[in-house]
């Protein structure tokens, strides 16, 4: 349900965090969304997602990280120009200036503030864990907790399956052309779906004997191609993983003193200046994607 | 009459073998990225990610949809940031919808079909939409972002713009994912459809014009509300 897919792959690397054991940085992200979602404290969120940009920066990935980060960019856009003329918050909202037909709220400049820095704090986190991480590594180690063999094997399946699929479809969309069909835009997608799908399907039943034929889902140890072994700092990693995200997710639940969201002041001057950028930048972005939705 | 014959028809995920339906799974979720892959290349208004999740629910089973829809969020997180990670709520709650509506017998009929499909783009823009307003403040960089804006300059508050622009692509997403889903499972195997009692497919020149029909009423019906 997303509206934006980004291909993010691993950038290859041998920098600390890249030979770090993949679950004290999927624990570590994963408490950095916890704790993201549990605050809308713009400190908070702002030094989760500066330290994740410093995490960026050492473990030598910033190229591929600016280039996700550009393509999020309208999504702040929109954020702040929606979110500062009809807050995400409950009202009365405190008005401090108007702009045109609306008027900017000071919890809409807040909202739009933090729900940035959330998604910015998420993402950035998440950049650092999958683009040090080789897929299989991250299946291989899950494994190792007790995540049940099926699901692992689904996972990778997936992984797998997704540049065969794309593959496909452009080999099926190159036929239609070839036919003087449609080949590319909407027309030309859906009913490619239906051959790229059955076709896969008529494999699964390859597929299926060869898993039968090894005696997939039978007991006993599983081996693995790709081994994954836990360092003694894989251990700390593991517990800080715990302990300091953990912590502070529990501290800004509790902490009431941390809703910023009517005690902060934005200057008309400022508000007028964020929003008014935004907007040009937001109508940018609505302009490309009219003329790119017309042109499908 | 013997007890085989009195007992009700095995469900068809248990009596394909287990490893057929667990490699089923994976192509669905990899179908589902890849659309919605596409669809975000080509920056169409729609979604297109809950084809393969149609596909399983109907022919496996609602829970193996479920377990595709959630797959499908989780792997392409991986592959695509985690802002589409919390959205695997949405997508399981359209298997369940499509997978029990298919095994209450409720998509025979083609006018019941099409109102099924209706059905599972309410029940997952209900889902969407506390998402996309608590989580990502009502913007997550879709086309629709432009349809939340408009809605608000009419007057609307957030939530209401969010589910109204929300509602509008999800009927044309989810009306277009059924049709296509129908056409794959008539081109399946018939050990994997032959228990299936769905219409048959149309052709999708047939469909467009129905979905638009239903997207501009929609439309019509919110933007008359807004200016109220």
């Amino acid at each position: 349900m997303q509206g934006i897919v980004i291909p993010i792959t691993m950038v290859p690397g041998n920098s600390t965090i890249h030979r770090m054991n993949p679950l004290p940085k999927l624990l570590w992200t994963l408490g950095i969304l916890a704790l993201s979602f549990s605050t809308r404290n713009i400190a908070v969120l702002g030094v989760a997602f500066l330290i994740g940009l410093l995490l960026v920066f050492y473990s030598g990935i910033t190229k591929a990280y600016v280039r996700v980060a550009m393509i999020l960019f309208p999504i702040s856009l929109t954020l702040i120009t929606l979110q500062s003329i009809a807050p995400a918050f409950p009202r009365p909202w405190t008005a401090i200036v108007g702009f045109g037909p609306f008027t900017i709220y000071q919890e809409g400049i807040y909202s739009g503030i933090s729900l940035l820095l959330r998604i910015m704090a998420m993402t950035t986190w998440a950049m650092v864990t999958i683009m040090t991480s080789h897929p299989s590594d991250i299946f291989t180690s899950l494994k190792k907790i007790g995540m049940p063999y099926v699901l692992n094997f689904i996972f990778v399946m997936t992984l797998q399956l997704i540049p065969i699929l794309q593959s496909e479809f452009g080999i099926v969309l190159n036929a239609q052309k070839s036919r003087a069909m449609k080949g590319s835009g909407f027309g030309a997608i859906l009913p490619s779906m239906v051959p790229v799908f059955v076709g896969a399907i008529e494999r699964v039943q390859q597929l299926s004997i060869s898993l039968e034929s090894r005696a997939f889902g039978s007991s006993g140890q599983k081996t693995s191609f790709r081994q994954v072994r836990m360092a003694f700092s894989d251990y700390v990693a593991l517990f800080l993983g715990f302990l300091v995200p953990g912590a502070a997710t529990y501290w800004v639940i509790v902490d009431k003193s941390l809703d910023w969201s009517h005690s902060m002041v934005f200057s008309p001057a400022f508000a007028i200046t964020l929003v008014l950028g935004a907007t040009i930048g937001f109508l940018i972005f609505v302009f490309f994607a009219i003329r790119a939705a017309l042109s499908a | 009459m013997s007890t085989e014959a009195k007992a009700a028809p095995r469900k068809r995920s248990k009596r394909l073998p287990l490893t057929y339906v667990i490699a089923i799974v994976p192509v669905a979720a990899a179908l589902n990225i890849v659309g919605g892959y596409i669809n975000g290349v080509l920056k169409l208004p729609i979604f297109l990610d809950m084809i393969g999740t149609m596909v399983t629910a109907v022919v496996l089973g609602p829970w193996w949809g479920a377990l595709v829809g959630a797959i499908t969020n989780i792997v392409s997180s991986f592959i695509s940031g985690p802002i589409g990670l919390p959205f695997a709520v949405v997508n399981v709650a359209g298997a369940l919808v499509w997978g029990y509506a298919h095994s209450m017998g409720w998509m025979r009929k083609n006018w019941s079909f099409f109102l099924v499909n209706i059905l599972v783009a309410t029940v997952c823009s209900i889902f969407a939409v506390p998402i996309y307003v608590f989580i990502f403040g009502g913007a997550t960089g879709h086309f629709s972002d432009v349809m939340t804006a408009a809605f608000l300059a009419m007057g609307q508050n957030l939530i209401v713009s969010v589910f109204s622009s929300n509602i509008l692509v999800s009927l044309a997403d989810k009306i277009i994912s059924g049709y296509v889903g129908l056409a794959i499972i008539e081109a399946l195997p018939t050990n994997l459809t032959e228990t299936t009692k769905l219409p048959k497919a149309e052709g999708l020149n047939k469909i467009i014009i129905p979905v638009v029909g239903v997207v501009v009423g929609a439309a019509i019906i919110l933007i008359f509300l807004a200016l109220q």
